[in-house]
C-alpha cells in the first residue's frame, strides 16, 4: 500500500474518530487500557499530521475529495497552511492524555473513565476535522462535535457547580451554533454551494450583498461566542476554571482557537475581506471589541484568587490579542495574531496542566492557600514561571514576538489607540502573574503543605515538554512563520 | 427596563433579518442559484451515480456521506455526554420508579405492549431497509427502534430491559454507526479510491453495483441499530434511580 500517505488528510480525522468509537469497547473489556489506547491513537494521528506538515511546506496545500466527488458536488478536505494547526492539536492532545492518567484516576469515578477518554478523542477529532475541512456545512458538523463533547467534558466532574457552568456554556453555545448554521443557510441561498472556495467565487457574482452581510454577522457572532470575545465571553471563566484541569488545558489552549479558526475561514477564505467587495465596518468593530476584550479580561484576571479562574480570564484577554491582530487585516497584524494562536495554545496548556498538578497534589486552588508552594513543587512552579514570563511577552520568550507584531500591525493600520489598549492589557497581565509568582515563592506557607512533593512523572513529563516548548518558541520564534507567512500572503492576495 | 432592552435587541435583529430575507431569491424559482449550480447534477445523475433511487438518501450517504458520518458522531457524542453526566445504569446500583412502586402495571397494559412491540420493531426494520427507495432510512428507523425500547422499559421496568439487552451487546452496537461508516470508507481505500467512495472502477460493472449496494446497506443498518440502541441507553440512564 504505497499510496496510504495520500489519504492522510482524511485519516487524521477518521483515526481519532474510530479510536473514540472503540474506546467504550476497550473500556468495557479492560478499563485500564483506555488511556494507553487513547494515547496510541493520538500518537499515530500526530505522526500523520507531522508528515502532512512537512509535505505542506514542501509542496503546498493538499486537497482531498471525499467519495471521489469533485467539489462543489462532494465534500472537500483542504489541508492548507491554517490546517497546519492540526499538528499542534494532535501533539497537545497527546500530552494532555498522558497528563490525564493520574488526574482522572483520582478525580473521576471509575465508571466514567472510558467515557472521559472517548470524549477527549472526540473533541480532538472534532477540532482536527474542523480545521482541515474546506466545506461550510462540514465546518458546522465538526463545530457541533467539538461543542457537545466540550459541554460533557466540563460537567464530567459531577459537582453541582460544574454542571451549572456546563449548562451556561450549553445555552450560549447552542445559540452560537445556530447562528453559524443560519449563516451557512443564508450563504447557500445566494451561492447555491457549500464548498468554501466555490462560495468565495460565487460571492463575487451575486448581487445579494445584504444577505451576505447578514450571514457574515451571524458567523462572526457564532464564532465570537466560541472564541469568548467580549461581550460574549460570560460563559468562559466558569467553564474553563471548573472543568477538570486537563480538560481546561484543552478548552483554553485549543477549543477556543476553533472559534478563531472559524473566523479566519469566514473572513479570509470565504469572504476575502480584503477583496473588492465591501462589507462595511466589520473589521473595525471587531478590532475595537478585541481591544475591550484585552483590557477587561486582564482586569478581571487581576482580581481573582483562584489560579484557574485567573488563567481563564487571561485566556479571554489573549483571545482579544488574536482577534485584534486578525481584524487589523494588515500583514503584521494577521501574522502576529496567527503566531499568537499557536503560542497561546502552548502557554495556556502549560499553565492549566501546572494548575492541575498543583490541585492534584495539594487539593487547594486559591492563591492564598498556595503560598510557598514554589519550594515544594519547584518543577511545576518553574514551568508556571516560564509560561507566565512567556505570556507577558518579555523579549526572549514566546509571547514577545506576537505582541510585537500585533503592535506593529496596529501602527501599520493607522490605529495607535489599539496598540495602546494592547499595552495597557499587557500591564495588567504583568501585575497578576507577579502576584502568582510572589505568592508561590516569596510568602510563607499558611497550610501544612510540608508533606507535599513534586507531581508524579506522568504529569511532569508533559509539563516539562511544554515548558521547554515555551522557551524554544522564544528562541525559534520565526519557526511557525514557515506556515504563517504563505497563509497570510494567501489572505491578502 | 430589562424587558425593554430585550425587546429592543430583538426588534433590531428582526429588522436586520427581514432586510436580508427581502433580498433573498424567491422560494422555488427555477432561476435561483440554488437550483442552477449544484443541485441539477444531483437530480439528473443522482440515481445513477448516487446509488439510491431516493435522491435524498443518495445525497446524505454518498455525495455528502462525510457530513452524515459527522452527524452519527454527534449522536454518539450525545450519548457519551449523557453518560459523562449521569453514568450508565448498573444492575448492582440502579433501580427504577416502576420497580419500586407497590402497584405494578396491569395485565392489560403488559399484554398490549407485548403484542405491540414486535410490530414497532418490524416497522423500524422496514423503515431502515426501505430508506433507499422511499423517504426513511437509518435515522428514522433507528428512532422508531429506540422508541420501542423506551416503550418496553417504561412498562416492564429498567431491570428487565437491562437483562434483555446486556452491556456486552449494547456497548459495541452504540459504536456501530461510526464503525460501519469507517468500514465502508476503508473499502474505498482498499481499492485505491478516496475515502467513502462507493463505485470501484477496478471491479466489473456488476460487482461495482453490488458492492455499492452492500456498502449503502451496511451504513443504513449501522445507523439504524446504533441510533436505536443509543436512544435506549440515553433513556435508561435518565430513567435510573440510584439505589441508596
Amino acid at each position: 500500500m504505497a499510496g496510504v500517505s495520500g489519504h492522510f488528510p482524511i485519516l487524521i480525522v477518521v483515526v481519532p474518530l474510530v479510536g473514540a468509537a472503540l474506546t467504550p469497547l476497550i473500556g468495557h473489556w479492560r478499563r485500564r487500557l483506555c488511556m494507553p489506547w487513547a494515547a496510541l491513537v493520538m500518537l499515530f494521528t500526530f505522526a500523520m499530521t507531522a508528515f502532512l506538515g512537512v509535505r505542506l511546506s514542501l509542496h503546498g496545500p493538499i486537497g482531498y475529495h471525499l467519495g471521489s466527488w469533485e467539489p462543489p458536488f462532494g465534500i472537500e478536505i483542504y489541508f492548507d497552511y491554517v490546517a497546519a494547526l492540526t499538528f499542534v492539536i494532535a501533539l497537545f492532545g497527546f500530552l494532555v492524555i498522558i497528563f490525564s492518567k493520574r488526574y482522572v484516576e483520582k478525580e473521576l469515578e471509575e465508571a466514567k473513565i472510558s467515557t472521559y477518554y472517548t470524549l477527549i478523542l472526540l473533541i480532538l477529532a472534532g477540532m482536527i476535522g474542523f480545521v482541515v475541512t474546506g466545506d461550510m456545512f462540514n465546518l458546522f458538523v465538526f463545530l457541533e462535535i467539538i461543542s457537545l463533547s466540550g459541554y460533557a467534558l466540563i460537567a464530567i466532574g459531577g459537582e453541582k457547580l460544574t454542571a451549572m457552568a456546563a449548562f451556561k456554556y450549553l445555552l450560549v453555545g447552542a445559540i452560537s451554533s445556530l447562528c453559524v448554521l443560519l449563516g451557512v443557510a443564508f450563504l447557500y441561498s445566494i451561492t447555491g454551494t457549500l464548498n468554501m472556495r466555490d462560495i468565495s467565487h460565487m460571492l463575487t457574482l451575486t448581487d445579494a450583498t445584504r444577505v451576505a452581510s447578514v450571514a457574515l454577522a451571524l458567523f462572526i457572532v457564532g464564532f465570537a461566542v466560541k472564541a469568548a470575545m467580549f461581550p460574549l465571553h460570560i460563559w468562559l471563566p466558569d467553564a474553563h476554571a471548573l472543568a477538570p484541569s486537563p480538560v481546561s488545558a484543552l478548552l483554553s489552549g485549543l477549543v477556543v482557537k476553533t472559534g478563531i479558526v472559524g473566523m479566519i475561514r469566514v473572513l479570509f477564505n470565504v469572504y476575502r475581506i480584503n477583496g473588492p467587495l465591501n462589507y462595511g465596518p466589520v473589521l473595525n468593530i471587531m478590532a475595537w471589541l478585541a481591544g475591550i476584550t484585552i483590557i477587561l479580561g486582564a482586569f478581571f484576571a487581576f482580581f481573582q484568587n483562584d489560579i484557574k479562574m485567573m488563567f481563564a480570564y487571561s485566556t479571554i484577554s489573549n483571545i482579544g490579542y488574536i482577534v485584534m491582530g486578525l481584524s487589523l487585516a494588515s500583514y503584521f497584524g494577521i501574522v502576529g495574531g496567527l503566531i499568537h494562536v499557536f503560542n497561546h495554545a502552548l502557554i495556556k496548556t502549560t499553565l492549566f496542566l501546572c494548575a492541575g498538578a498543583i490541585i492534584y497534589k495539594t487539593g487547594y486552588r486559591k492563591l492564598a492557600d498556595l503560598q510557598g508552594i514554589g519550594k515544594k513543587m519547584p518543577i511545576t512552579m518553574g514551568a508556571i514561571v516560564i509560561a507566565a514570563v512567556s505570556i507577558v511577552g518579555i523579549p526572549p520568550t514566546a509571547g514577545f514576538i506576537c505582541k510585537w507584531f500585533i503592535i506593529l500591525g496596529a501602527i501599520e493600520a493607522g490605529k495607535p489607540v489599539l496598540a495602546g489598549m494592547l499595552l495597557l492589557g499587557s500591564l495588567f497581565i504583568v501585575a497578576y502573574y507577579v502576584k502568582i509568582i510572589n505568592a508561590a515563592f516569596f510568602r510563607e506557607p499558611v497550610h501544612e503543605i510540608t508533606e507535599v512533593d513534586e507531581a508524579p512523572a506522568s504529569m511532569l513529563i508533559p509539563i516539562v515538554i511544554l515548558a521547554i516548548g515555551c522557551l524554544l518558541m522564544g528562541v525559534f520564534a520565526y519557526a511557525p512563520l514557515a506556515f504563517i507567512r504563505p497563509a497570510v500572503t494567501g489572505f491578502l492576495r | 427596563m430589562r424587558k425593554f432592552l430585550i425587546f429592543l435587541c430583538l426588534a433590531i435583529c428582526w429588522v436586520v433579518f427581514l432586510s436580508a430575507v427581502v433580498e433573498m431569491p424567491p422560494f422555488g424559482d427555477p432561476a435561483n442559484i440554488t437550483n442552477r449550480h449544484v443541485v441539477p447534477r444531483y437530480l439528473e445523475e443522482g440515481v445513477e451515480e448516487g446509488g439510491a433511487s431516493n435522491i435524498v438518501t443518495g445525497i446524505i450517504l454518498n455525495y455528502r456521506g462525510y457530513d452524515t458520518m459527522g452527524e452519527v458522531t454527534v449522536i454518539f457524542t450525545a450519548l457519551a455526554g449523557v453518560l459523562a453526566v449521569l453514568k450508565r445504569e448498573d444492575v448492582k446500583t440502579s433501580t427504577t420508579m416502576v420497580a419500586t412502586s407497590p402497584v405494578g402495571p396491569s395485565l392489560i397494559v403488559t399484554t398490549v405492549v407485548k403484542l405491540l412491540i414486535p410490530f414497532i420493531v418490524l416497522f423500524a426494520v422496514y423503515t431502515i431497509l426501505h430508506g433507499d427507495v422511499s423517504p426513511g432510512g437509518g435515522f428514522q428507523g433507528g428512532a422508531v427502534f429506540g422508541a420501542s425500547m423506551i416503550h418496553y422499559t417504561l412498562i416492564f421496568g429498567l431491570l428487565t430491559y437491562m437483562r434483555k439487552i446486556r452491556l456486552a451487546v449494547k456497548v459495541p452496537l452504540e459504536s456501530a454507526a461510526i464503525l460501519s461508516f469507517a468500514i465502508a470508507g476503508f473499502i474505498g481505500l482498499f481499492f485505491g479510491q478516496k475515502f467513502l467512495t462507493f463505485l470501484m472502477p477496478a471491479l466489473s460493472h456488476e460487482a461495482q453495483y453490488l458492492l455499492r449496494h452492500a456498502m449503502l446497506l451496511l451504513i443504513e443498518v449501522g445507523i439504524g441499530v446504533a441510533t436505536g440502541i443509543i436512544f435506549g441507553s440515553i433513556f435508561a440512564s435518565l430513567e435510573k434511580v440510584e439505589r441508596i
